[in-house]
């Protein structure tokens, strides 16, 4: 249901795109109801991929891109309640508290996402000029990331 | 304990990298924005990812139980370090099941906490199994990292077949000397009429029948038959077994053996045990509750075993078949050996009676159009070997899933009463 509305507000706010971020959303929601029915996570990222395309169509046809921190924030929602719900499937709660305990950490996590989303909105607007080199500056921090991320969960496991 | 990376973290981290860089070639930061919570979740969980510490006692309500009986199983988990989702399954054994309790269950433990989880199980199959451990899946505060381990203490527990309901057993043609409650055929001390004979020097006078020696003008006496043990051995065969998913002719097999022996022994008779298989296991003749157990236990160790070594009757111990004892032999008749052996068996003298369990509802149902001559085929095989039990004068008859034990007791016996009449 999350992820049916998080499609039709990047539909409303799509413009002329408007059919593509409508195939984008629907596509996705039924993927993701199949997927939740048959308990596959895999479908999980093509989901939140093509609602963050249908979400990306409503900012390419001039979209407000103040929005695009609740865009961000409704996308990680989505997929923290779809693999909340994927890894639940076959177990009880049995000690109190722990969805309770789940829903606060959610609400944390979509409040954070959206004051890091305001701040980079923020940041974009400042002109800094171009050029090749802010351009790789970007690329590699890009790939730092992810090969932070990599290390960092190659060092946890 | 096993560590591995969660379908979430990789998901995340492929989404954030994907937005970061489609930002950087399309020049548009709200991609970058889209991507950002994605970053954000493993650089907050993957800092604070840490193994679970659990410690864990289970204990089990029952060593044994029967047959659709149900055991407790009570579990106390313990964290040093709190523990946000952790997913606790009662490792089953096959043909159990959880009837009380969510399995799995999902918990939350607090750091320095214990929680006390309750199971009750139903064991649907009888064997002997082990219950107790636990398979625990746990997850990190963002369920970055999933871990896996099993606790528990394992437990032996044994769950006996069930017995069939048996009015009566099959009486065996001769008594041993010893007393108990199967009325001999031979005339001496008891209780049972058997007939009147005059007078002999030395006969009690307590035995005299006066009635009869008032009509008659001299001494009549009672005789009567005395009330005396029998020896019955189980003969199990355990060579094949006709079987679909969830049942199979040995598991019928053990219970009308069970079922036999826990009769016969509350008669007071003496009961001992042949498993004729791949393995050979016996136990020699003896009564009471102890026998019972021992019997039980070894029909619990009874699995086919694939064996194409010929055994014959002689590898069993003669003492395991007194003389003058009653086998009553629980076989699918499917195995030439396990026939051969009976047969030998009946050619000594024993006195045999074979319950054959019916492999006919576990063979699988085919649609080839050959298909008909040749279950045809089989089954007229069957009919002829039965036939040749019976030209040996012994009695076989058919038990099938689902239908009374003491159906095929009583046939037996209609059986051997028709077999004495014609002996007379």
């Amino acid at each position: 249901m999350f992820a049916g509305a998080v499609g039709a507000a990047a539909v409303t706010a799509a413009g002329e795109l408007q059919l593509l971020a409508a195939g984008l959303s629907a596509s996705a929601t039924a993927v993701l109801a199949a997927g939740l029915w048959r308990g596959r996570s895999i479908v999980v990222p093509w989901l939140l991929l093509a609602l963050g395309a249908a979400a990306a169509a409503s900012f390419a046809d001039g979209g407000d891109p103040a929005r695009s921190p609740l865009f961000a924030a409704g996308l990680l929602a989505v997929g923290e309640l779809s693999y909340w719900s994927l890894e639940t499937r076959l177990s009880r709660p049995v000690s109190g508290g722990v969805a309770a305990r789940r829903a606060a950490l959610l609400s944390g996590l979509v409040a954070g996402s959206i004051a890091i989303g305001a701040v980079l909105v923020s940041v974009a607007r400042i002109d800094a000029g171009g050029g090749l080199a802010l351009e790789g500056a970007g690329v590699a921090a890009a790939v730092a990331l992810a090969a932070a991320v990599l290390a960092l969960s190659r060092r946890a496991a | 304990m096993t560590r591995t990376t969660s379908p979430k973290l990789t998901a995340y981290a492929g989404l954030a990298a994907f937005g970061l860089l489609a930002a950087v070639a399309l020049g548009r930061p709200e991609l970058a924005v889209l991507a950002a919570p994605f970053a954000l979740v493993p650089a907050l969980g993957l800092p604070l990812a840490r193994e679970p510490s659990l410690r864990a006692w289970s204990t089990v309500g029952a060593e044994r139980t029967v047959e659709g009986g149900t055991v407790a199983l009570e579990l106390n988990l313990r964290a040093e370090a709190a523990v946000p989702h952790a997913e606790v399954a009662v490792v089953l054994p096959e043909g159990a099941r959880a009837v009380e309790g969510p399995n799995p269950a999902l918990v939350r433990i607090g750091a320095g906490q214990t929680v006390e989880l309750e199971w009750e199980i139903e064991c649907g199959h009888w064997g002997a199994y082990t219950l107790g451990e636990v398979a625990i899946r746990s997850r990190d505060a963002l369920g970055l990292f999933v871990y896996e381990q099993k606790v528990g203490d394992r437990r032996p527990l044994k769950v006996y077949p069930s017995a069939e309901r048996l009015r009566s057993v099959l009486r065996p043609l001769e008594t041993q000397p010893s007393a108990g409650n199967q009325v001999a055929r031979e005339r001496g001390d008891g209780i049972e009429f058997a007939d009147l004979r005059p007078f002999v020097h030395g006969d009690r006078l307590r035995r005299v029948n006066w009635r009869a020696t008032a009509r008659s003008g001299e001494l009549w006496v009672n005789d009567m038959h005395p009330e005396r043990n029998t020896d019955v051995v189980i003969f199990l065969d355990t060579f094949v077994e006709a079987r679909r998913e969830d049942a199979g002719t040995l598991d019928l097999a053990v219970r009308a053996a069970a079922t036999l022996a826990e009769r016969y022994l509350a008669h007071r008779d003496r009961v001992g045990l042949v498993v004729f298989g791949g393995i050979l296991n016996w136990l020699t003749p003896a009564t009471g509750i102890v026998q019972r157990y021992r019997i039980v236990d070894a029909l619990l160790d009874a699995e086919i075993l694939l064996s194409y070594a010929w055994k014959d009757i002689d590898v069993v111990p003669r003492r395991t078949l007194p003389p003058q004892a009653l086998v009553v032999a629980v076989s699918p008749l499917l195995d030439e050996r396990a026939l051969a052996a009976l047969a030998d068996l009946r050619r000594r003298g024993f006195d045999i009676a074979v319950i054959e369990i019916s492999p006919v509802p576990f063979a699988p149902h085919t649609t080839d159009e050959s298909d008909p001559l040749v279950e045809r085929l089989w089954r007229l095989r069957r009919a002829a070997r039965r036939t040749a039990f019976h030209s040996l004068g012994v009695p076989v008859v058919e038990w099938r899933e689902g239908e009374a034990l003491q159906s095929a007791i009583e046939e037996v016996a209609a059986f051997r009463r028709a077999a004495h009449l014609a002996r007379r």
